[in-house]
């Protein structure tokens, strides 16, 4: 913990005097947060889950108000959180001590849900303390009366802090405050429940100024089991089915829980099956974000209010609301992360004393052992350390169209000011010239579109040529670009959002879940899908893309540690200890840093198949790289592969006839000459693309005037990408398409740090069948070549049973 | 390059994969809706697409020429965006462009884009349809010949590949009447599903969607 030094009394406090009234006391960190900032200080405030961060952080901001006798109108705090949910929350917890002392503090949010009718009057008569997201946060700076706005402004608080630092609308959020501090200096407080890397934190939060860290540990460490089931752990597959029962007891003993999933497709099956055996007759409620606004907010006020006794979730509960009485969460499948899994199990309690309960629900072997790495890691307080991204050109460009909507701006000045923001503090002039001069008139080395330039030069000034940019930016500013998605109606009510692939690959009469209601397609007119309620059976469910995020390093670490001691010491159930032995008899396990290769074959009607499996554990955006990588190392031998599947753990490729050379495939230089090459091919690229194609604004979503129509992309931006390519290959976007695959789409450092882990440390085992760990995804292999049943998990044991008689029968 | 034969009015047409129909008899080629410009188009919104559409469109069709001998084209309408088109358009294309006018007999059949105004000053036969061995050729369809080939509607078909759908334009015919897919880089279109095109061809037609470098056919009844 930092150095206490107490100079001020801070019992004169009114917070502290109504904690006294309603019997409660003020915790040592929020003592301390006071005090730092009372000596002028910037504050990082990490507390868990419980732990008072509000209060702690809005405290100084209400004290100051108070002391300083402030007129009615003043603008003094600023409070901006990743959740317009979590704005309304924290109004609603701020405006109990306000009330109840009789302060006379204006609190308001503002968030794309505020009405124009109110946003108006905010702005004419600010309130004392606004909440807001760092879009709306971006429009206000957008405004030409910025100036005057902010000019009493004191404070600003950043709730969740550890979720802005490897993300655009971090970095968006990054280069506003850069630019608010520019107008008017303010003291900033950051409150966040999870965080490692405390000194990158700092600099983020206020660049090269002196911040101090206040940081609290619970002093109770959360109860985490594995949930027991007398069933066997499937081998693969990511269905819960086999403990369904078990997990429904423990539904039932608890008076409010949730069930926390990991993709959307996941939180409609759970919550259907439980439903099924649901005989008595619990409140099951289900949440996740493809669900209409009116649904979920429905979903959370029960829950609140206790209607609800359990809900099926996925991250759109992750973060920051305070729930009241969860006395229960259940993690069923993989954690993937441990910072992700305590925020997670910090849902079930809110005072920080008593400690949360969690039970985790692997859905296959691998992640029984990725369970027992998770809880592991939590018990000894091993976090990860969190990513910090360099700030993105498209999210600047966004950003400059907004500054010249408020102000004329000097070129040089703005330059300086945007190095102020922490993630563009390496950012070169070239790069910021060629941003700049794409804002203006698209950037084209040969043609430009001068005439209809957007920003118009006044000497040694630029601002905006004409009014008509200003509702283009207020319509299309953001950082998140969602897939294609239509809204879903059934008789007369939206349920929600689809993606739009998902809806093409449907015909009339094909039947789909979604919000727990089994429904028959019908038609799509315009941007709605229409559905109606039935009663088959054999639904699609929508896959939802994106949901999945991949195994966290710092996980992947514990789990290979796991792993390389053969799983000694592991509570095992019976049916992983027999999983287990039989890696162990057939092949091995492998060594902390070896890379382990399987080679086997299977015979298939007729034909004789080749596989090689690879257990790297990096994850399944890294193994897909190297999955595609090798798929090229194997062409370049003559042997005509037929393909792989990966996952979190392993790659498994099937090929035509046997390979000799399988150290070829993975020597050193696989980065260097193939990577590019396969980069340049791939269609992901291309879906990259047109997410900087709209960040940046060379397109818009959203036009005045086009939205009833629903058509929103009036381009196809693989299209604009080809021709870029072809006619300006250095173009600025083109620049930040690399970088930005560069970090998400190949997760080059992974890669590399990968590549150096295992050289000369590649063991291959030449096996006569599949081995134990390469079963799960031989399992996926064949999921995915029947393209129907796709979900089908009948299907999966079926399959599972013969490959496990096969290796019985040795 | 690979293509497929199509008989139509008891003619014998070419079907290529960028979408030209050549019509090997009389050395014609067809190709419809090049919307040059469309790109630049959008710049009056302060939308900045990158200015090379009307290049790669017509560097495919110069390619089409040096392949085979073709002594007359007709572009059946909205050859340009819209009237600012040739204003916009870059020198290299523009270049290109008269080059193969003046090279090559070429017709342009007005389309709803198309301001007759400025084109019949640049070289460009201009007419509202042609009619050749009793097919007229136009860019809205028409009945007042027995056959009629047209464009205007941008055809696209989804297929499914793989359990995966993919959109690709398509030309679609009947015993009567023939669609051309459009010719144009950054030209979107409109499924043959819709209601526009299928009262046009209903009950049986084929359709002809193309990839890349092939031509397919698939045929449908009822």
């Amino acid at each position: 913990m930092g150095i206490l030094v107490i100079t001020v009394k801070y019992k004169d406090n009114p917070i502290d005097k109504w904690l006294k009234k309603k019997g409660w006391f003020l915790y040592d960190h929020q003592v301390e947060t006071f005090n730092l900032i009372k000596q002028g200080c910037d504050v990082i405030l990490h507390a868990p889950t419980g732990g008072g961060k509000t209060i702690g952080g809005f405290m100084p901001s209400i004290n100051d108000f108070i002391n300083n006798n402030y007129e009615s109108e003043v603008f003094h705090t600023l409070y901006i959180s990743p959740l317009k949910a979590l704005t309304a929350d924290v109004q609603r917890n701020l405006l109990n001590p306000i009330n109840d002392l009789q302060i006379n503090i204006k609190v308001e949010t503002r968030t794309s849900d505020t009405s124009a009718y109110n946003k108006a009057k905010q702005v004419k008569k600010p309130p004392n303390f606004l909440m807001t997201t760092p879009e709306s946060f971006a429009l206000l700076m957008a405004r030409t009366d910025v100036t005057d706005l902010f000019k009493n402004l004191k404070f600003v608080i950043i709730d969740e802090l550890h979720t802005f630092f490897n993300s655009k609308r971090g970095h968006l959020l990054s280069l506003n405050l850069a630019r608010l501090r520019s107008i008017k200096p303010f003291q900033i407080i950051g409150l966040s429940a999870t965080l490692k890397n405390t000194d990158l934190a700092k600099k983020y939060l206020s660049n090269n100024k002196d911040t101090k860290l206040v940081s609290t540990y619970s002093k109770v460490s959360p109860k985490i089991t594995i949930l027991k089931s007398d069933n066997r752990i499937p081998w693969s597959g990511h269905s819960p089915r086999y403990a369904l029962s078990d997990i429904y007891l423990e539904v039932l003993k608890f008076k409010s829980s949730i069930l926390f999933v990991n993709t959307r497709a996941q939180a409609e099956i759970l919550f259907e099956s439980l439903w099924a055996i649901n005989d008595k007759n619990k409140k099951i409620a289900i949440h996740h974000g493809s669900l209409e606004k009116d649904l979920r907010k429905k979903v959370e006020k029960e829950i609140v209010e206790g209607h609800v006794e359990c809900v099926v979730a996925t991250s759109s509960l992750d973060l920051g609301l305070d729930w009241g009485n969860i006395d229960l969460v259940m993690q069923v499948g993989a954690p993937k992360g441990v910072a992700r899994l305590i925020q997670r199990i910090g849902r079930a309690n809110h005072t920080i004393n008593t400690p949360s309960r969690a039970i985790l629900v692997p859905t296959n072997c691998f992640e029984f052992v990725e369970c027992i790495a998770a809880k592991e890691c939590i018990e000894l307080n091993l976090l990860e350390d969190e990513q910090y991204s360099d700030g993105s050109l498209d999210v600047l460009a966004q950003h400059i169209v907004g500054v010249a909507i408020s102000q004329k701006f000097k070129r040089e000045d703005l330059y300086k000011q945007t190095k102020e923001a922490w993630p563009y503090r390496n950012l070169n002039k070239e790069d910021f010239e060629k941003t700049l001069s794409f804002v203006e008139n698209g950037g084209y080395s040969l043609q430009g579109y001068n005439e209809y330039s957007r920003l118009k030069r006044d000497g040694e000034y630029f601002e905006i040529k004409d009014k008509s940019l200003i509702a283009k930016y207020r319509m299309n500013v953001g950082t998140i670009v969602e897939a294609e998605m239509l809204r879903l109606r059934v008789s007369n009510r939206y349920l929600g959002n689809i993606e739009e692939w998902f809806i093409n690959g449907l015909s009339a009469g094909d039947t789909f879940i979604f919000a727990g209601k089994r429904l028959m397609f019908e038609k799509v007119v315009g941007n709605i899908a229409y559905a109606k309620i039935t009663a088959l059976d054999h639904q699609k469910i929508p896959s939802f893309k994106g949901g999945n995020l991949p195994l966290s390093t710092h996980l992947s670490k514990s789990v290979r540690k796991i792993f390389s001691k053969q799983l000694d010491g592991v509570d095992l159930p019976d049916s992983l200890k027999k999983w287990s032995a039989l890696q162990s008899k057939f092949s091995s396990f492998p060594e902390e840093n070896e890379l382990l290769v399987e080679t086997f074959r299977r015979k298939i009607g007729n034909q004789e198949k080749y596989y090689m499996a690879l257990h790297p554990f990096e994850g399944r955006n890294t193994h897909q790289t190297i999955g595609f990588l090798i798929l090229r190392r194997i062409k370049k031998l003559g042997v005509q592969p037929f393909g792989f599947v990966a996952n979190d753990y392993s790659i498994l490729f099937s090929f035509s006839k046997e390979i000799e050379d399988i150290d070829f495939l993975f020597s050193q230089d696989i980065l260097v000459e193939d990577l590019y090459e396969w980069l340049e091919e791939t269609p992901l690229i291309k879906r990259l693309f047109r997410e900087i194609a709209i960040i940046s604004g060379l397109i818009y979503k959203n036009l005045p005037g086009n939205q009833k129509t629903g058509k929103q992309v009036t381009f196809n931006t693989d299209l604009i990408y080809e021709v870029l390519r072809k006619h300006d290959p250095h173009h600025i976007l083109l620049k930040i398409t690399t970088e930005n695959a560069k970090k998400d789409l190949i997760d080059l450092d992974r890669l590399s740090n990968f590549l150096f882990r295992i050289k000369n440390k590649i063991k291959i085992n030449k096996l006569n069948r599949a081995s134990a760990l390469a079963f799960s995804l031989l399992f996926e292999y064949h999921k995915e070549t029947p393209d129907k049943n796709e979900l089908d998990n009948f299907y999966l044991e079926k399959l599972e049973k013969e490959l496990l008689e096969e290796v019985n029968a040795l | 390059m690979h293509y497929k034969d199509v008989f139509f009015a008891d003619q014998h047409f070419s079907i290529f994969p960028n979408g030209e129909l050549y019509w090997q008899r009389k050395k014609t080629l067809i190709i419809s809706d090049l919307h040059f410009e469309k790109g630049s188009f959008f710049s009056e919104t302060r939308q900045f697409i990158p200015p090379f559409d009307t290049i790669e469109t017509l560097r495919q069709l110069t390619k089409f020429i040096d392949d085979h001998p073709v002594e007359s084209i007709i572009f059946l309408g909205d050859l340009v965006h819209d009237k600012l088109a040739f204003q916009r358009m870059p020198g290299k294309a523009k270049e290109l462009f008269f080059y193969i006018i003046k090279k090559i007999n070429c017709t342009l059949t007005v389309g709803n884009h198309d301001d007759a105004s400025f084109l019949r000053d640049i070289g460009l036969n201009l007419t509202k349809n042609i009619i050749i061995d009793d097919i007229c050729f136009s860019h809205h369809a028409t009945s007042d010949k027995k056959f009629s080939v047209f464009g205007h509607y941008h055809p696209k078909v989804r297929l499914k590949i793989n359990s995966r759908g993919i959109w690709t334009s398509c030309f679609i015919l009947n015993k009567e009447k023939l669609l051309m897919p459009s010719y144009g880089y950054f030209t979107g279109g409109l499924s043959i599903k819709k209601l526009e095109i299928q009262k046009l061809f209903k009950p049986e037609y084929e359709i002809y969607p193309l990839t890349k470098d092939r031509v397919y056919r698939i045929e449908c009844k009822k």
